[in-house]
């Protein structure tokens, strides 16, 4: 069960991602592009000696193409059971606390990119809150 | 009761110190099968039994207890010398110890012992009596539940169709012929380290990673501090460079296990393999201790044993075959390990029957693999090496003929895995010898670092042959098309090129305004035996790399090895070489194209070019001789030239080298003069066993020449002269100026000899 949720702004969406999974968020890093690499990839980042791939959060929503956000994005940075991984998000928002009756299952209309990404929504007083299926997030495979 | 986790410990313990202490006890048995063993020996397989008995009886693993118990009172019995310890007996003990492991991997995955009915195996100890039947009866079933290890073979001995049946091979260790003590120290040598302690593998690669991080940092407080003014900021920083350093390579020899731990298990698996099969097999280790990256032990393993069950079962014949050849009834397997350039080889050689190289070729030509043209032209060492070919061995005309021959490229795409190579070689009759080159540690390479379309990049320098630079004009028509496929001509030999920007799909580099601004980098690389050119942009420096891995959503991209931090914190990526060579099509694994080198000597033929090594005989002259010709350039010391009889002479590679002037031959040439400088440049040429060094005055360059001259037949030792960059060459006549300066060099030996005067 989700207590608190690490939020993050991907092109006016609001997301929220479990706080435990979250290793750091980091401002915008030097990066290393990699050739063949999925559009998703943005590339890699020296995070303390550390290599971790960063995930571009804008392709993957397929809400835009890549190159189009003006400033630079913020990595929400991923615990894994390997390398950590980063989402390049456009902005970060606040830790909220969690009330578990505030959750429900996305809707079934969404398409199935939208669903295969979004796990749950949360329904804040103003807005809402869709939670990242993580898992699902970093789950690209490269191939040549 | 115990605390689960308490308990989880004390069992994982006891796993450990009784594997280890079984190992041991292996390596003692084998010994004393032997008769080789010292006094303690039983005492030290009495130990190992009996706490094994008592620490599982006691966490109440009722039947490894048991198991160890019959064991223990048959050696308790050996022990007091009631009982022999006949070949029959260790067998037996052999058994329980199987069953004990068995039972350990059992507990160790699941945490009980598993449903095993051992009770036969424990009557047997019961009953066992020397001269008895009972354990007869128990070696029959045994023999006859083992899979036959045959059908891993690599398939290319020839299999002695005359193996004797099973029942008679049973008898081999009876008659004892006593070898060299050579074996069996290496499970003592290491278990016998008092003053250690057990530290967690994780926990070692935690530090490993920490001291990569440590580099990495050294490396950029260098990079700044270098180019600041404070003094004592710089020698703070030099400090930590050396600690680094040292601490580095401290930490690396932590890792470094003997690779004696790889082997422990090949005693067993030789003997009883031998028992099986019929034959006898004397196993030589040697070199146990020498040190190897633990991941690397790890990963040679399998492929090492492999090898060794491939040259038991069908590399060292049946004892009859053997005495029929006139060889000692006994094969020798020999295993060494050695530390060469910083590597590590491990050899596994045997005494048995060889490759029979003609029949590879065949196999291979059958398969498709190979042309028959080519299997003509192949050499030995190339064909034998063919068992490595994928290809090859799984094809199946082959595999009607003899064994499966699965495997060998498994062997070796697992070496390659790591940065190893192996090498066969193979006499027919004699033996075959494989060897495997290891490099030291994974974590930290040598790494050539490049840049290509503004990224930078790594290669590994292990597969690293050369680099070549074109300049100018050359630049551009030094790469030539082939059918649509770019190629370079390197010393007669077409290389494929891969332009590293557009296999990636970089920006391609600019143009120059001027042509003579114009340069061509070119790295020959060497994958999976071949070789190919790969054109970047810049070849930046060499430096020692920390290997990274890339991500899990990466790792399907072949043409990365891992990554790597700069000493100016950015990353680059590390080519995989092999990735690389496979995308681009350089190398390709279908049977219809094979060796590039091959195509490349076709090709070079065929465009009548030869490869002309240029130079100045006597004081001035041009000349050049074909390169194929020349078997060295050397140079060499003035002082060192003799003078026999009139004649010149030095010392070369223990022989007595003759040394001649062409100008003594050729009329109108000034000769060199030798005393004017201190080293002497010289051509060495060889005929059959005879070589003879001709002094030049200078090595030009070599150069590519079409075969047609103007025909010079006025001076003798002159084929002929041609133009090159405005100046007049002449060709000399290697052959027709030895006829003069040498001629006991052509004749045949078998002639009568002319006797003078």
């Amino acid at each position: 069960m989700i207590k608190q949720c690490c939020t993050f702004y991907v092109n006016g969406l609001f997301f929220g991602v479990d706080v435990l999974k979250v290793q750091e968020v980091i401002k915008s890093q030097a990066m290393t592009s990699i050739p063949l690499s999925p559009e998703e990839i943005n590339g890699l980042i020296n995070l303390r000696g550390e290599i971790v791939t960063a995930i571009d959060m804008r392709t993957l929503l397929k809400s835009h193409k890549k190159g189009d956000s003006s400033e630079d994005p913020m990595n929400v940075v991923i615990i894994t059971d390997g390398n950590p991984i980063s989402l390049q998000v456009d902005a970060v928002g606040d830790v909220i606390d969690i009330n578990p009756h505030r959750m429900e299952p996305p809707p079934e209309t969404l398409d199935d990119n939208a669903k295969k990404l979004v796990e749950s929504v949360y329904k804040l007083d103003d807005k809402l809150m869709l939670i990242l299926n993580v898992d699902s997030a970093i789950d690209i495979k490269a191939k040549i | 009761m115990l605390d689960d986790d308490l308990m989880k410990e004390v069992i994982q313990e006891l796993i450990t110190e009784s594997n280890e202490g079984l190992d041991q006890m292996e390596g003692d048995l084998l010994a004393m099968e032997r008769n080789e063993h010292d006094d303690d020996a039983i005492a030290r397989i009495f130990r190992v039994i009996h706490a094994i008995k008592g620490s599982s009886g006691s966490i109440g693993f009722d039947k490894l207890s048991k198991l160890a118990h019959h064991g223990e009172s048959a050696l308790d019995k050996v022990r007091s010398n009631e009982l022999e310890a006949t070949p029959e007996l260790i067998t037996l003990v052999f058994k329980m110890m199987d069953g004990l492991r068995a039972i350990f991997v059992h507990v160790e995955a699941t945490g009980d012992e598993g449903d095993t009915d051992y009770t036969e195996l424990q009557n047997a100890f019961d009953n066992y009596t020397p001269n008895g039947d009972i354990e007869k009866k128990e070696e029959e079933e045994a023999t006859t539940s083992n899979p036959s290890p045959k059908e891993e073979g690599w398939g290319l001995y020839e299999d002695d169709k005359t193996t004797p049946p099973v029942s008679t091979a049973l008898k081999p260790t009876t008659d004892q012929t006593p070898p060299p003590p050579a074996h069996i120290e290496a499970g003592k040598s290491i278990t016998d380290a008092s003053a250690s302690i057990r530290v967690d593998v994780k926990q070692l690669d935690t530090l490993m990673n920490m001291i990569g991080e440590l580099v990495l940092t050294r490396n950029q407080i260098i990079q700044q501090t270098s180019s600041m003014g404070d003094d004592f900021l710089k020698s703070t920083a030099q400090r930590l460079n050396s600690i680094t350093t040292e601490l580095q390579q401290n930490m690396m020899k932590t890792r470094m296990q003997p690779v004696g731990n790889a082997w422990t298990k090949f005693p067993r698996i030789v003997r009883d393999m031998a028992g099986d099969l019929g034959k006898k097999i004397r196993l030589e280790m040697d070199g146990q201790e020498t040190e190897l990256d633990r991941t690397l032990i790890d990963a040679i393993r399998d492929p090492l044993i492999h090898i060794v069950r491939n040259s038991v079962d069908h590399g060292i014949e049946s004892p009859q075959v053997r005495e029929a050849n006139g060889k000692s009834s006994e094969g020798i397997l020999t295993l060494s390990a050695y530390h060469e350039s910083g590597q590590v080889n491990i050899e596994i050689s045997d005494d048995g029957g060889g490759i029979n190289v003609g029949k590879v070729k065949e196999k291979a030509v059958t398969a498709g693999i190979l042309t028959q043209d080519k299997a003509d032209k192949m050499d030995d060492r190339e064909a034998a090496n063919f068992v490595f070919h994928a290809g090859f061995s799984t094809a199946d005309q082959v595999s009607n003929v003899s064994g499966r021959g699965v495997g060998m490229d498994v062997v070796r795409s697992n070496v390659e895995r790591i940065g190893g190579s192996v090498e066969l070689t193979s006499s027919l009759g004699k033996g075959t010898n494989i060897k495997i080159k290891i490099p030291l540690t994974l974590a930290i390479i040598p790494g050539l670092l490049i840049s290509s379309g503004n990224e930078r990049f790594a290669i590994p320098q292990m597969s690293l042959l050369e680099l070549v630079r074109l300049n100018g004009a050359n630049a551009i028509k030094g790469i030539e098309d082939l059918c649509g496929k770019p190629v370079y001509r390197m010393r007669g030999d077409i290389l494929p090129i891969v332009f590293l920007n557009k296999e990636l799909g970089l920006p391609e580099r600019p143009k120059q305004k001027n042509i003579e601004d114009e340069e061509l980098n070119l790295i020959i690389l060497q994958s999976d035996g071949k070789t190919f050119g790969l054109v970047v942009d810049e070849i930046n420096d060499s430096e020692e790399i920390v290997v990274k891995p890339l991500g899990r959503q990466l790792q399907g991209l072949s043409c990365y090895a891992g990554a790597t931090i700069m000493g100016d914190g950015r990353i680059a990526l590390i080519l995989d070489i092999q990735g690389i060579a496979h995308i681009s099509h350089a190398i390709t694994n279908t049977s219809g194209q094979d060796s590039s080198k091959n195509n490349a000597h076709d090709d070079a033929t065929s465009s009548e070019t030869d490869t002309l090594l240029m130079f100045i005989a006597g004081k001035t002259s041009r000349m050049a001789l074909p390169l194929a010709l020349v078997s060295r350039i050397e140079e060499i010391k003035r002082e060192k030239i003799q003078s026999i009889r009139k004649r010149m002479a030095v010392q070369y590679r223990g022989k007595i080298l003759r040394l001649f002037d062409i100008a003594d031959i050729i009329p109108n040439l000034e000769k060199v003069d030798i005393t004017e400088n201190e080293t002497i440049q010289l051509i060495v040429y060889s005929a059959g066993e005879e070589s003879v060094g001709i002094i030049v005055s200078e090595i030009l360059d070599i150069i590519e020449h079409d075969r047609n001259l103007t025909q010079n037949t006025e001076t003798e030792g002159i084929s002929g002269s041609f133009d090159y960059d405005d100046k007049i060459i002449e060709m000399l006549d290697v052959e027709a100026v030895m006829r003069i300066a040498n001629p006991e060099m052509f004749e045949d030996p078998n002639s009568p000899k002319q006797i003078a005067g």
